[in-house]
C-alpha cells in the first residue's frame, strides 16, 4: 500500500518538483555565465558592470528563493491532500493513517534530499565551472579534479564526519517536514473557515520556528551537560564533536518519530473536513 | 438467529462548538435498501453522513458498519460520495480510474470505463480542465462503481442537469448489489421519490422519522414530497 500511496504523493508533486529541479541548474549556469563575463571578459564601462552585477545578485537572490519554494509547496500539498475538498477522497482510502502520513513524509524527504543533491551540485559544479575559469569547459575539468582530490585525501577521520553531516542534513529534513506537517494538523484543527487553509499554512511555520527553537535550547543544554562532564583531555583531542553531532542526530531521529506518531493520533483523532 | 444490521448507530451526538448538528442520534439500517436521508438545511444529514464514513468523530454514541467501527477496515466496505469533487484537479479520467483500482479492491474498472465511456468524459484530460457537471459524473461514476455494502451520496443530483440527474438515478438503482444498501441525502425529493425503499426524517440533529417509502405513502395517501412539506412547514 506504501508503494501506492508514494506514486500517487509523487504524481501529485511532479508539476512543480520537476521545473524546479530544472530551474536551479539552469539558474545557476545563468549566474555563472554573468559572472564569468564580469570577471574575463576585459574592460567593460561602468553602467554595463553595474548591470551584471545586478543580474548576478537577482539570480543569487531567485536561488536562495528557491531554496523555500519546495518546503512550501510540499506543506500546500499536504493541507490540500488531506484537509481540502481531496481529503475526502484521501481520507476515505482503506489504508492505515499512518502508512498516509509515512508516504508524504517519505515524498516530502525525497523530494528535498533530491532538491538539495541538485541545488549543491548546481552552485558547487554548474556556477563554479562556468565562473572560476577564461574557459568554462576548463572550469568544469578544475571542479572535477578538486571533487576527485577531495575524495581521494579523505581519511577514516574525514570521511566519518562528511558521513555524520550528511547524516546531519538528513536528519534535519525529516525532522522539518515532521514539524510542519504535525503545524498543519494542528493548524488545520485550529483555524476554521476562509482563513483555514492559509492560517495552517502559517501556522505550521510558526510551530516550525517553536519546536526548532526548542530544540535548539534542548540541545544547548545537553552539549553544555556534557561539556562540563568531559575530561579536558577529551576535548583536546576532538572527541567531543562526532559525539556531540551524534547525539543530536539520534535526538533528532527520536523527536521526528514522536512528532510523526503525534501527527498520525491527531489526524485519527481530530479530523476537521469542513 | 437474528440477522446483523448493516448500519447500527447508537445515541450519536456531534457539537460544532457550543452548536448540537446531532443528537443523541439512533438508526438502524438492514443491507438491501436504498433509503432517502431527507431533512431542511442544516438539519445534520452532511454531518450524519461524515460520522458513518469515518471522517467526524462524534461527541458521544458510536457507529458500527457489520460490526465494524468507522475506520480503516469500515472504509473498505463503504463507497462514500461527498457533497463536493474530491477527486485532485491535476488528475486525468485514467489516472483516477487507476487511483480506484489500486486502492479499492471491490472496484470494477470494465464497469467505471463502460459508465465514463456512456457519459462522453475524455479519460486524457485532467479533472481540472472539465466542467464543473462532468467532474460530478466522473466522481459518481467512480464511486458507484465499487461492490461496497454500504453507499453514502451526499446530494449526488444537486448539481446537475435534469437529464443528467435521470441517468444518475438509474445508475444508482442498478449499480449498487443486492445485498448492499444505499443512503441518499437530498432536497430533490420527487426525483427519487420512485427510486427509495424506505426513508429518513432527520430535523435539528433528531431522527424524526423512519419509515418504508411504500407504506408510508398508502397509510398517508400523500408523496413523499407532500410528507417533507407538511413536517418542514416553515
Amino acid at each position: 500500500m506504501l508503494k501506492k500511496l508514494l506514486k500517487y504523493d509523487f504524481l501529485s508533486i511532479r508539476r512543480f518538483l520537476i521545473p524546479l529541479l530544472l530551474f536551479t541548474p539552469v539558474l545557476s549556469g545563468i549566474g555563472g555565465f554573468l559572472f564569468w563575463i564580469t570577471t574575463f571578459m576585459g574592460p567593460k564601462q561602468i553602467l554595463f558592470s553595474l548591470g551584471l552585477s545586478s543580474m548576478i545578485g537577482f539570480v543569487i537572490l531567485a536561488l536562495v528563493l528557491s531554496v523555500a519554494v519546495l518546503p512550501i509547496m510540499l506543506v500546500i500539498r499536504y493541507y490540500s491532500g488531506l484537509y481540502s475538498d481531496s481529503g475526502y477522497l484521501t481520507l476515505m482510502l482503506p489504508v492505515k493513517r499512518r502508512t498516509m502520513i509515512f508516504s508524504k513524509l517519505l515524498c516530502a524527504f525525497l523530494a528535498e534530499a533530491s532538491y538539495l543533491v541538485v541545488l549543491f551540485f548546481s552552485v558547487v559544479f554548474v556556477f563554479g565551472g562556468i565562473a572560476n575559469a577564461g574557459n568554462p569547459f576548463r572550469g568544469y575539468a578544475m571542479v572535477l579534479v578538486d571533487i576527485m582530490n577531495f575524495i581521494s585525501d579523505l581519511s577514516g577521520q574525514t570521511a566519518l564526519i562528511l558521513i555524520e553531516i550528511i547524516l546531519y542534513v538528513l536528519v534535519w529534513i525529516v525532522l522539518q517536514f515532521s514539524i510542519l506537517y504535525l503545524g498543519v494538523t494542528l493548524g488545520a484543527a485550529i483555524f476554521q473557515g476562509k482563513g483555514k487553509v492559509w492560517g495552517s499554512v502559517l501556522f505550521c511555520f510558526v510551530t516550525n520556528s517553536a519546536v526548532s527553537t526548542f530544540i535548539s535550547l534542548v540541545e544547548l543544554a545537553i552539549s553544555g551537560g556534557f561539556a562540563g562532564l568531559m575530561s579536558m583531555q577529551a576535548l583536546e583531542n576532538g572527541l567531543p564533536m562526532q559525539f556531540f553531532l551524534l547525539i543530536e542526530i539520534l535526538m533528532r531521529i527520536g523527536i521526528s518519530v514522536g512528532l510523526y506518531f503525534f501527527n498520525v493520533r491527531l489526524t485519527e483523532k481530530k479530523l476537521n473536513l469542513g | 438467529m437474528q440477522e446483523q444490521p448493516l448500519l447500527s448507530i447508537s445515541g450519536i451526538t456531534k457539537f460544532y462548538g457550543s452548536f448540537p448538528s446531532l443528537s443523541d442520534f439512533s438508526l438502524t439500517l438492514p443491507a438491501g435498501k436504498i433509503v432517502a436521508l431527507l431533512g431542511p438545511n442544516g438539519s445534520g444529514k452532511t454531518t450524519l453522513l461524515k460520522i458513518i464514513a469515518g471522517l467526524l468523530s462524534p461527541n458521544a454514541g458510536s457507529v458500527s458498519i457489520l460490526g465494524c467501527p468507522p475506520g480503516e477496515e469500515s472504509r473498505g466496505m463503504v463507497a462514500y460520495l461527498p457533497d463536493r469533487i474530491s477527486i485532485p484537479r491535476w488528475m486525468t479520467t485514467e489516472q483516477a480510474i487507476s487511483y480506484f483500482a489500486d486502492f479499492f479492491a471491490d472496484f470494477d474498472r470494465p464497469k467505471a470505463e463502460a459508465m465514463l465511456a456512456d457519459l462522453g468524459i475524455p479519460f486524457d484530460k485532467p479533472l481540472g480542465k472539465l466542467s464543473k457537471g462532468m467532474r460530478e459524473k466522473v466522481q459518481l461514476s467512480l464511486v458507484m462503481s465499487r461492490a461496497a455494502k454500504l453507499y453514502l451520496l451526499d446530494e449526488p443530483i444537486s448539481g446537475v442537469d435534469p437529464a443528467a440527474r435521470e441517468y444518475i438515478l438509474r445508475t444508482i438503482l442498478t449499480c449498487h448489489a443486492p445485498d448492499s444498501t444505499v443512503l441518499i441525502s437530498t432536497h430533490l425529493i420527487a426525483d427519487v421519490e420512485e427510486v427509495v425503499d424506505e426513508f429518513i426524517f432527520i430535523r435539528e440533529g433528531r431522527l424524526l422519522c423512519y419509515d418504508s417509502a411504500d407504506e408510508a405513502r398508502q397509510r398517508e395517501g400523500k408523496t413523499l414530497d407532500e410528507m417533507f412539506r407538511e413536517a418542514f412547514r416553515c
